[in-house]
């Protein structure tokens, strides 16, 4: 449509009609237009929607989430990767629950945030997907998924198998379209499909699948399944997982590990994790994020335990029920021991928020622990949870923190769970819509909360460690001094009230009061409350001079400070 | 699981082995749990059944004290993709008698071993190395070397070997191997009397060079478990205990014998001879070394060693332990009902 000519600037009557500028003619009543979704766009989806591997299997394992599983295996045919198997103990499908979701793909009457109850016990579940693409997720891993499952007393399944190559290429109409591969392509056809108004075109049919009935005996009537195999995984996807996709620095053979169970491969993870930050041990990589995603269970560590700290976020992912096993390894929250039992890095302090309210009706639960090195590296920041199921990866952001903390940031690590995000949820469900209502309200409760809790009390806490640690430099060191040039004499810091001068002196100590002004000492002071107190000791400087010589040391200070 | 994993998975015969003679002779040792040291191969069937027989535990998901060894130079798959409900305690890839050469620290760290299974006819091993009995003579003499340098008192060796001459898929002896073998019995007969008498009574004048054409089983069955004796006894182990079992496999391409060779091992009377250990050239030189050896070599000579035949007993053999089988056969995955 073109522009309305400028000059033509007067009040239009209603039903008028105008001319645009290429001759046509336009009327300002109001029309209703279809809105219309190209088919490409689920062809694209097909193509990639994750930014990772892990991505696109974690939506398979959300699924079966979602789906009640329990139990979810992962044969990911490390370490060549031609065929990863994924099998869930969920409710299943029957052939026409699948063909609905195959003739429907988007349309899911799945609601996320659904409660449900696990068959056969007490225990609630809350759904996590709700855009029904996950069956698009394998696209990006594979070149065809056979699917295979059945529902709980039923003597019948099915066997489905998808190929992925056939949106490839295509032909219709006499044209053969490379539908993903050539855009320009798909633009003139779908220029041409747009006059065309049958049912069928409308329904946006992107390739066909193949179907048929299993029977099962009626002994295995009580089983339900789902069971995913990708074959022919992609190259692409075999070389990421593999390593290969860097080939000069390295040999896929020099990085291959083996660990026996995830304890050890959280070990490697957290010791190799500058050669996996450069794209080595993809498969390690693989296996941790897919832990941090799913709502797996705690491991059994003393913080997570009975009186832990923790203990209340092992009670709640213990109450998702579910448990991941990889390649013969059950995952858990990927913690180790190690982390809480460091000597040389202590943690220094733990937030716990529980079943707070971020906004109303919508509640969250979290916790933070500090800590002044945290490795792996990729473990600072804080994890966003819904229902048990990661968001993203650790956010060293905090949600967009405004403030500046330096280098406080990567001492915190947590997790918060929280309620009432799927909506925020990208389509890729690894990021946030940060524009989402609820997002806002979240990232407004949690920076409230670092700002006025967490990071008060870190730099509170890191006050007094500065001035603990200048304390006992000071002491260490006068009273090495002491030893070598004045035995016997020693030197005590000693709150005596505010009144007192800086120094008192006797036969054998000489006593700081820690009441007086001068009488702190930190890191910048350390060194002049050593000279001071040396030339008190020997006898150099009398107490009350030594105090005024340093008044005006800190006044000629105050003077330059101002001349600055 | 791939298709040969699945083949070696699912065999009957294979199976009819592992209970017959490896477990009857892990029994023999009296310990439990066992460490076991075995050449890996995903369905890990040989792990699974000693693990439901409780001389592997399964702990957290690993057997525990399970070591593999693989070589999956050119096929990755054998690596790590355990098909059992766990993992193994250790898993290397690469040649056994390498990476002990090359003081791989993890794997000499497990040693010693209660029971070695070397077995040399799962598809890994054979399909990649032409000239296996020597590299995996190799491997014997090296394993031993690990167990005497840890103090191992007495511990079960299975050794099992291709015996047949058809090379089906380049696969077979080495014809240097073969040569070397044949000089070094002829030297045996000449200087230990008890073998000279054996040979003669079953060959007559044949020499070992006519018997490698003509019998050519029997003749490279004799001339491993005389390898296996020698390197043991260079490490002061003697044979207390030995049997042996054959597989004849007639499916799948032409007729394989397989020998199942299993010994108890303890510590013996040292060896004369002390020198550097290159069995091929000492193979005769000394006198008793073969002296716990007799009993299979006896049957060897006579033709009295069971077997089972591909062809023969392949069906009985299923019936027998076809639920067993597929009870084993059961992995870490999900377990999905089989359709009708």
């Amino acid at each position: 449509m073109g522009e309305l000519r400028l000059s033509e600037r007067r009040r239009v009557l209603p039903g008028e009609l105008l001319k645009d500028t290429n001759g046509g003619v336009m009327s300002n009543e109001i029309q209703e237009i279809p809105i219309k979704v190209s088919a490409r766009i689920l062809r694209h989806m097909s193509r990639g929607i994750y930014r990772t591997p892990a991505g696109a299997i974690k939506e398979l394992v959300s699924n079966a989430y979602d789906a009640g599983a329990t139990k979810v295996t992962i044969n990911t045919g490390y370490p060549v990767f031609e065929k990863i198997v994924v099998t869930d103990n969920g409710k299943g499908m029957n052939k026409q629950e699948f063909t609905t979701i195959i003739q429907n793909i988007g349309l899911t009457d799945k609601v996320a945030g659904t409660k449900f109850k696990l068959p056969g016990t007490s225990i609630e579940r809350v759904t996590i997907g709700h855009y029904g693409i996950g069956i698009l997720a394998i696209g990006q891993l594979c070149k065809r998924v056979k699917i295979i499952s059945k529902i709980k007393n039923s003597l019948e399944g099915f066997e489905a198998t998808l190929d992925f190559e056939q949106f490839e290429v295509k032909r219709i109409n006499g044209i053969e379209r490379a539908l993903v591969k050539d855009e320009q392509k798909i633009e003139r056809k779908d220029r041409k499909l747009r006059d065309l108004k049958s049912e069928e075109e409308n329904k946006f049919p992107i390739g066909k699948c193949s179907l048929k009935f299993l029977e099962y005996s009626a002994k295995d009537s009580a089983e339900c399944f789902t069971r995913l195999e990708l074959e022919e995984v992609r190259d692409t996807v075999q070389r990421k997982l593999s390593g290969r996709i860097i080939e000069t620095s390295y040999s896929i053979n020099q990085q291959k590990v083996y660990s026996a169970n995830f304890e050890e491969l959280l070990r490697l993870f957290r010791e190799k994790e500058e050669e996996i930050k450069r794209g080595q041990y993809p498969y390690e990589k693989l296996c941790w994020e897919l832990a941090v995603y799913s709502p797996v269970k705690y491991p059994d560590l003393k913080e997570f335990g009975h009186g832990g700290k923790l203990h209340f976020f092992k009670r709640l992912s213990d109450s998702y029920e579910f448990e991941l096993v990889i390649d013969g390894m059950t995952v858990f929250k990927p913690h180790e021991n190690i982390f809480f039992e460091d000597t040389n890095y202590p943690v220094k302090d733990v937030f716990v928020w529980k079943d707070e309210s971020y906004k109303v009706g919508k509640k969250v639960s979290g916790y933070i622990i500090v800590k002044r090195r945290i490795r792996p590296k990729c473990m600072q920041g804080i994890l966003i949870r819904e229902t048990g199921v990661a968001i993203g990866m650790y956010d060293l952001t905090f949600l967009e923190y405004p403030y500046h903390e330096a280098a406080k940031f990567e001492q915190l690590t947590g997790e918060l769970f929280v309620e009432g995000l799927s909506g925020a949820l990208n389509i890729d469900r690894d990021s946030f819509n940060e524009t989402d209502e609820n997002y806002l309200a979240l990232a407004g409760w949690f920076h409230k909360k670092l700002h006025d809790e967490v990071f008060p009390k870190i730099k509170k806490e890191m006050q007094r460690k500065r001035r603990e640690d200048a304390s006992e430099t000071l002491t260490k060191s006068l009273g090495q001094y002491f030893k070598k040039f004045n035995k016997g004499y020693r030197m005590e810091l000693r709150k005596l009230g505010k009144e007192r001068g800086l120094f008192r002196k006797t036969d054998r100590v000489l006593y700081i009061n820690k009441d007086h002004r001068e009488g702190k000492p930190s890191k910048s002071t350390v060194e002049k409350l050593f000279l001071a107190s040396v030339l008190v000791a020997l006898g150099v400087v009398s107490a009350s001079a030594m105090e005024e010589i340093l008044d005006n040391i800190a006044n000629t200070k105050k003077g330059l400070e101002k001349h600055d | 699981m791939t298709e040969i994993s699945d083949l070696m998975a699912s065999c009957p015969l294979k199976q009819h082995i592992r209970q017959e003679l490896w477990e009857s002779y892990i029994k023999k040792l009296g310990r439990k749990p066992v460490k076991y040291l075995t050449l890996y191969c995903p369905s890990i069937m040989d792990v699974k059944h000693f693990c439901n027989r409780g001389y592997i535990k399964l702990e957290g998901g690993v057997y525990k004290g399970a070591v593999g060894v693989t070589d999956a130079a050119q096929r990755g798959y054998a690596f790590t993709i355990s098909e059992g409900k766990g993992r193994l305690e250790l898993l290397k890839e690469g040649l056994l008698h390498e990476l002990l050469e090359s003081g791989e620290r993890d794997l000499i760290k497990k040693f010693p071993f209660d029971v070695i299974n070397l077995d040399y006819c799962n598809h890994i091993y054979s399909s990649s190395n032409t000239q296996y009995i020597s590299n995996n003579l190799q491997d014997v003499a090296k394993v031993i070397t690990q167990q005497d340098r840890k103090g191992c008192g007495s511990f079960i060796l299975f050794v099992t070997t291709r015996t047949d001459k058809s090379r089906p898929y380049g696969r077979g002896f080495a014809d240097t191997f073969k040569r070397n073998l044949s000089e070094r019995v002829a030297v045996n007969i000449n200087s230990n009397r008890n073998f000279r008498r054996k040979y003669k009574k079953i060959f007559g004048n044949k020499s070992p060079f006519d018997i490698a054409r003509t019998n050519f089983d029997k003749f490279i069955s004799i001339g491993i478990v005389k390898l296996l004796s020698m390197c043991l006894a260079a490490k002061n182990y003697t044979i207390k205990d030995c049997d042996a079992f054959w597989l004849i496999r007639t499916e799948g391409g032409p007729r394989r014998q397989l020998l199942h060779i299993a010994l108890l091992v303890t510590r013996g009377k040292p060896l004369e001879y002390s020198g550097q250990i290159t069995y091929l050239e000492q193979l005769g030189t000394t006198q008793h070394i073969e002296e716990g050896a007799t009993i299979i070599l006896d049957k060897i000579i006579h033709g009295n060693i069971a077997s089972v035949n591909e062809r023969v007993d392949k069906t009985r053999l299923q019936a027998k332990y076809g639920d067993y089988i597929a009870a084993l056969r059961e992995s870490f995955e999900v377990t999905i009902p089989k359709p009708i």
